[in-house]
């Protein structure tokens, strides 16, 4: 039986979640992506990371924070946010999501005062090491929730098991970017070199040398890898996924391709590969260049899934 | 134990929309919104063309998906089988409008029944308007039923979502849902699908029947038969 009539189908149409829930998802991956890079930073370069990864550790729940909020906008009854604390539902993806991202924030936010008050000693705690451990777990749970969410509803656009591991890696490069920014900007030893160098970060140490071309790059290849795979995977997944995808292409397909392909995989793979490749550090200018359009196709990304997942199946 | 569905008859059916209308006035469903609702459809190529007219409303699925992914236990399932929603504990995220097969769940984005605040009337000097008939009644919706209010909330105010409920405000009273009571066709058969010597388990005996969506996995107790 043929259910919907196509017509009526596209008449209906709105999203029912709106660029405030890709905010939301947005924020928060930049946020989780900068925790993760950070904790990696305060774990392996301990104190000589202290200046990047005292700004890290209060972006993160900032941006976590700032991604709720607007999704609390989005809400009908944005008061009565507390209840998912009391009337939990485990069955619920979205039930899960209240409690993840607010211990993130907490474990965050308590990660910053920690180094706020003991400074470099706070690097030698093994308090200290185990809130960050903790946190990064928590981290990766959020940036995986924000998939999860989406694939659990059963829609066809987003019932793909590839979606939050996406979402995760756009959140992890988008974060890592973010955070060398800061680096660059608020370090002033850096800047004061005359807008040299900055792919070292100041967390290296004699025995160890983070470059960040190595991870964007890597970064930047896995989702490129995961987006193809995914796209290949529809092929497979059913008449839905299909129509789906196709919905994806008729509607945003200009902004796909330019937005997420273009400036969010081709250019920042260019950038950080030929850095990579040529053994040449980023300069200022191009590792800020590098962030804005990961940024851009990373919002653009999540932005496009979200509202092509919501349109009508025509036909179906 | 009772498991309510329902069974509507597509060769009874006239498409009248007399359902709509009828669960509009006992519910005090907002404009703009429908808790009984339809689509239709029309296939192949003329002379060889089929229209259909498909009445829809909430399938009180047994594996519903609005209940799965309500962060609140807003939607739950009762006793008898009926998907119903607690406006208490609705925060408004929509994740059940998103998980519903059926687009079926509406959302009140604006406060409800502002139609009774407007101030032009239908027919310029020939009808009164809304507000002044809200001011000569004395009522704030001069078209209420507070019977619906037994159950549930009778109106659902902004920012939460409401759906149809099978009239479970009358079921509790042996009454029929209203749109079951109100069509013209006698198209629809409501009743408890665990007792064999049910009306509707009868239709079902007599006729094949089919679901929307099964593929959906959400075992819905709207059924439609001769369709």
């Amino acid at each position: 039986m043929y259910l919907i009539d196509k017509e009526v189908k596209e008449m209906d149409f709105h999203a029912y979640w709106d660029y405030r829930v890709a905010l939301d998802l947005f924020l928060g991956g930049v946020g989780i992506g900068v925790f993760l890079l950070a904790a990696y930073f305060s774990l392996v370069f301990k104190e000589k990371s202290f200046k990047v990864t005292r700004l890290g550790f209060i972006i993160a729940p900032v941006l976590v924070g700032l991604g709720v909020f607007a999704l609390l906008t989005e809400l009908g009854k944005p008061f009565r946010m507390l209840s998912t604390f009391i009337n939990v539902n485990p069955t619920s993806v979205t039930s899960w999501g209240g409690f993840l991202q607010t211990i993130f924030i907490l474990l965050s936010f308590v990660i910053f005062l920690v180094v706020w008050k003991y400074k470099q000693n706070a690097y030698q705690m093994s308090l200290f090491k185990g809130l960050v451990i903790a946190g990064s777990v928590f981290a990766l749970a959020v940036g995986i929730y924000h998939g999860l969410l989406l694939m659990s509803l059963g829609v066809a656009g987003w019932a793909n098991g590839l979606i939050p591991v996406m979402f995760l890696v756009s959140s992890i490069l988008s974060g890592s970017s973010v955070l060398m920014v800061v680096e660059a900007v608020f370090m002033r030893s850096i800047i004061g070199r005359g807008k040299e160098v900055y792919s070292e970060t100041a967390a290296s140490s004699d025995a160890q040398v983070f470059t960040y071309s190595k991870l964007l790059v890597s970064l930047v290849g896995i989702q490129a890898l995961l987006i193809l795979t995914w796209r290949i995977s529809l092929n497979s997944a059913g008449t839905e996924a299909i129509i789906a995808y196709q919905n994806l292409i008729s509607h945003f397909g200009v902004y796909w391709w330019i937005l997420v392909v273009a400036i969010g995989l081709v250019i920042p793979l260019t950038i950080a590969g030929y850095s990579t490749l040529k053994k040449i550090k980023m300069n200022f200018y191009t590792a800020m260049i590098f962030t804005a359009v990961v940024l851009i196709g990373s919002y653009a990304f999540k932005h496009i899934i979200l509202y092509s997942g919501q349109i009508p199946l025509a036909g179906l | 134990m009772t498991k309510y569905g329902m069974v509507i008859d597509l060769h009874k059916c006239v498409g009248c929309s007399g359902c709509s209308i009828a669960c509009k006035n006992e519910n005090n469903v907002d404009t703009g919104m429908f808790w009984a609702h339809y689509f239709h459809e029309t296939k192949g190529s003329f002379p060889n063309v089929n229209y259909k007219y498909v009445p829809t409303l909430c399938n009180h699925c047994e594996d519903a998906a609005c209940v799965r992914v309500c962060p609140t236990q807003a939607m739950y399932k009762d006793e008898n089988g009926l998907t119903l929603h607690d406006p208490d504990k609705c925060i408004g995220c929509k994740s059940c409008m998103q998980a519903c097969p059926y687009g079926v769940i509406n959302f009140n984005k604006n406060k409800p029944h502002r139609r009774w605040e407007e101030t032009a009337a239908a027919i310029k000097g020939g009808t009164a308007t809304s507000k002044e008939l809200q001011e000569r009644t004395g009522q704030e919706l001069p078209y209420y039923n507070a019977d619906r209010a037994f159950t549930y909330e009778g109106i659902r105010s902004k920012g939460i979502v409401e759906k149809c409920t099978f009239c479970d405000h009358r079921i509790k009273d042996n009454l029929r849902p209203y749109c079951v009571e109100s069509c013209p066709a006698d198209a629809r058969t409501f009743g408890d699908l665990d007792d064999p010597s049910s009306d509707i388990n009868k239709v079902l005996a007599q006729y094949s029947s089919q679901v929307l969506k099964p593929e959906k996995g959400t075992k819905p107790r709207v059924f439609y038969v001769r369709g």
